[in-house]
């Protein structure tokens, strides 16, 4: 049972406070990402309660999504992965000395993207709720194929085949362990530890953790850092400058969050697209507006990825999916039965995200000039320390080597597909989701057993299905598309060059 | 008016180009020898879970057989895996050598970096107790990896994280550590016993 009134307690509030604070380093500090942070502190939640982790853990969230964005401008080297756009439009301006007007602009929108998202999550999590317990089996698989390929399509970028491979990857990992229907052993080759199947932490640390952590160490990277921050508060006429922006980058960010595995990072991309669009200017040659698109988008996710991992058991991005297995640990499971299940838990979730919220905005004005001397550690002294805490994080949630094992395995191999060009999102939904997926789908071959036909006329069916078939589509058409120009690409190289040896 | 438009849209579409590359630069390196490598361990993998996945034990009808779902994502992936292989063998990815050098040391630095946790994971905490086993690791890590510092902090960091970090998680919040034993912990112990 959770109660709301322990988010605004003296503990709710200081635990809110120290995730906060310690996201917003996080987020500030090169290389160290939101999900490599969520994926170091499950671990260490185990010992906590159930409330305490909720709103340590969303604090942290909500912190680092922010944070990421003061080595962006400041130094543009982004904290985290969607504050990208936020360097390309913010660190001009660092280098014109208004690099402290752009952060604290993009902490007040970062605030109002989070309030966009909340009140999206507010308003339709009882109707998603309500739908969702209508769904049958032949629905929840399909939701699940959904989940998978979508985020395969639009992580995998230029090669969607490559998300796909991916996600099947993680299904297929999923697979491992005993059957729940009839208990039947799955690929565990009389290993004990296998029974259970592969838990999904010490991946998850694996592949946010070890292998972020290698890439950096793998990096040479000096970085210059700035002398003059310049004034951070911004003056109250952005919010009417800038409302348009905001209005637009909020609906972007929410949307895209709800899609499942589509994280902050393509909403703050998309968001700064249509920016640059619709105001007709580049951002790149230092814009806050470009900032304003950027930080309301990613913030705004976290509101929107909320709703498909409370409503649906669905995570919306890998730092859900870290939250859906934190609270695993504590024995909440999310999904359409969560009132039933957890009851309170909705209400205690909007309360958290709002102290989260509201902390996010107090804390950082006081940490931004300190977090200047944080950019000046050298990621040769940050990252051994993160792989010791990958490894007390993995052991701290079951006490097995087996498990360090798993995470040092999928760290590595976590490496070479990051080289190779493979998401990981994917494979993350593929293996939270891979047991639902198997479970459901015999499930409905056992019902509809000799009359497949009747699953044309469930109409929520239908139109997943047909979702589904257009998220293939789509994908493999996109990928002919940049098959082709890349050949065209090519050609025209092939024919310069010959152009240029000609009249040499 | 029209012309004005023109360049406009012209300019939105660098702009949109730009960003697209800044955003391919940004997600991961191209086709390579890894992504032959990578390809080919799917097309094994996978066809190993299809076939496994036939000789799993079916306890009622095939309706509800456990190795259904693993046949289906194995032979699927096979496709996607075979695909993905031909692709990027005809994009000439067993020709491409890491000829920068850029990428050769990269590819070291990661290489090493591996190597050193590995050992830190199976071999060091296997022997040593916590804080001596990752003060090891810490100081070989930044050997490699901090290069232009003295000696001095290396040492200093190196000893101090470990009893930072054990004094934290498990006097703190009484998480164990990994390894053989702890330090701290005897020291704490023999302190309270005599």
């Amino acid at each position: 049972m959770f109660d709301w009134t322990f988010v605004v307690s003296p503990l709710g509030l200081s635990v809110a406070f120290l995730g906060a604070a310690l996201g917003i380093t996080w987020g500030a500090l090169p290389g160290l990402s939101s999900n490599m942070a969520m994926a170091l502190l499950v671990g260490f939640t185990y010992n906590l309660s159930s409330e305490v982790s909720v709103v340590f853990l969303i604090a942290v969230w909500i912190g680092t999504e922010f944070g990421g964005a003061i080595s962006a401008v400041l130094i543009n080297i982004p904290g985290t992965p969607s504050a990208v756009p936020t360097a390309m439009a913010g660190y001009p301006l660092a280098q014109r000395g208004e690099g402290g007007l752009a952060i604290g602009t993009a902490l007040t929108f970062s605030m109002i993207g989070n309030w966009a998202g909340l009140l999206v999550l507010v308003t339709l999590a009882p109707i998603m709720i309500a739908l969702a317990l209508s769904f049958g089996s032949w629905e929840i698989f399909l939701l699940v194929l959904l989940g998978v390929s979508i985020s395969g399509t639009l992580t995998g970028r230029e090669e969607p085949l490559k998300g796909w491979a991916s996600g099947w990857l993680g299904l297929m990992i999923a697979m491992v362990g005993m059957d729940r229907i009839h208990g039947v052993d799955r690929f565990t080759f009389d290993i004990p530890e296998l029974l259970g199947g592969i838990k999904y932490l010490p991946v998850l640390i694996g592949l946010f953790g070890l292998t972020e952590a290698i890439n950096v160490l793998s990096r040479r990277t000096a970085v210059p850092i700035p002398k003059k921050v310049g004034r951070v508060l911004p003056p109250l006429s952005f919010l009417g400058k800038y409302w348009k922006s905001a209005l637009r980058s909020s609906a972007v960010g929410t949307i895209i969050g709800v899609i499942p595995g589509a994280g902050a990072n393509i909403a703050a991309f998309v968001s700064y697209n249509f920016g640059e669009r619709a105001t007709g200017r580049r951002f790149s040659e230092g814009d806050i507006e470009g900032v304003v698109c950027s930080e309301v988008a990613n913030n705004a996710c976290c509101g929107g990825a909320l709703l498909p991992t409370t409503t649906l058991g669905i995570p919306g991005n890998s730092s859900t999916a870290l939250l859906l297995a934190a609270l695993a640990l504590h024995g909440v499971t999310m999904g359409p039965n969560i009132n039933n299940d957890a009851p309170g838990f909705m209400h205690f979730l909007y309360a958290s995200l709002l102290s989260a919220n509201f902390f996010m905005y107090t804390v950082a004005f006081l940490l931004i000039r300190p977090s200047v001397y944080l950019l000046s550690l050298p990621s040769g002294v940050v990252m051994p320390t993160i792989v010791m805490l990958c490894l007390v994080g993995t052991f701290a949630a079951s006490y097995s080597s087996f498990d360090v094992a798993v995470m040092f395995i999928s760290g590595a191999i976590g490496y070479l597909f990051y080289r190779g060009g493979y998401p990981f999102a994917p494979l993350i939904l593929g293996l939270i989701l891979g047991p639902m997926a198997d479970e459901n789908l015999r499930r409905t071959i056992y019902i509809f057993d000799g009359k497949y036909h009747e699953l044309i006329y469930r109409p929520v069916g239908l139109v997943l299905f047909i979702a589904v078939a257009w998220s293939f589509y789509y994908g493999i058409r996109r990928s002919f598309e940049e098959s082709a120009k890349a050949k065209a690409h090519a050609k025209t190289a092939g024919q310069t060059q010959v152009g240029t040896k000609q009249s040499a | 008016m029209v012309a004005a438009e023109r360049v406009q849209a012209r300019n939105l579409k660098m702009t949109q180009d730009e960003s697209k590359s800044e955003r391919t630069a940004e997600s991961a390196p191209s086709e390579g020898p890894t992504s032959v490598l990578i390809a080919f361990g799917l097309l094994v993998l996978s066809a190993y879970f299809a076939v496994g996945g036939l000789e799993i034990r079916v306890p009622e009808g095939w309706q509800t057989a456990p190795g259904m779902l693993p046949i289906i994502l194995g032979v699927s992936l096979f496709i996607m895996a075979g695909m993905l292989l031909v692709k990027a063998i005809r994009a000439g990815a067993l020709r491409v050598r890491l000829t920068h050098e850029s990428d050769n040391s990269s590819v070291e630095r990661a290489g090493i970096a591996i190597v050193f946790v590995g050992i830190y994971y199976f071999g060091l905490l296997a022997l040593l107790p916590f804080e001596v086993a990752s003060g090891i690791f810490l100081l070989a890590m930044y050997w490699v990896y901090w290069p232009g510092s003295g000696w001095t902090p290396r040492l200093a960091t190196a000893v101090g994280m470990p009893i930072l970090i054990t004094l934290c998680f498990q006097g703190g919040f009484q998480i164990p550590l990994p390894g053989q034993g702890n330090l701290i912990l005897l020291a704490q112990y023999l302190w309270v016993t005599h």
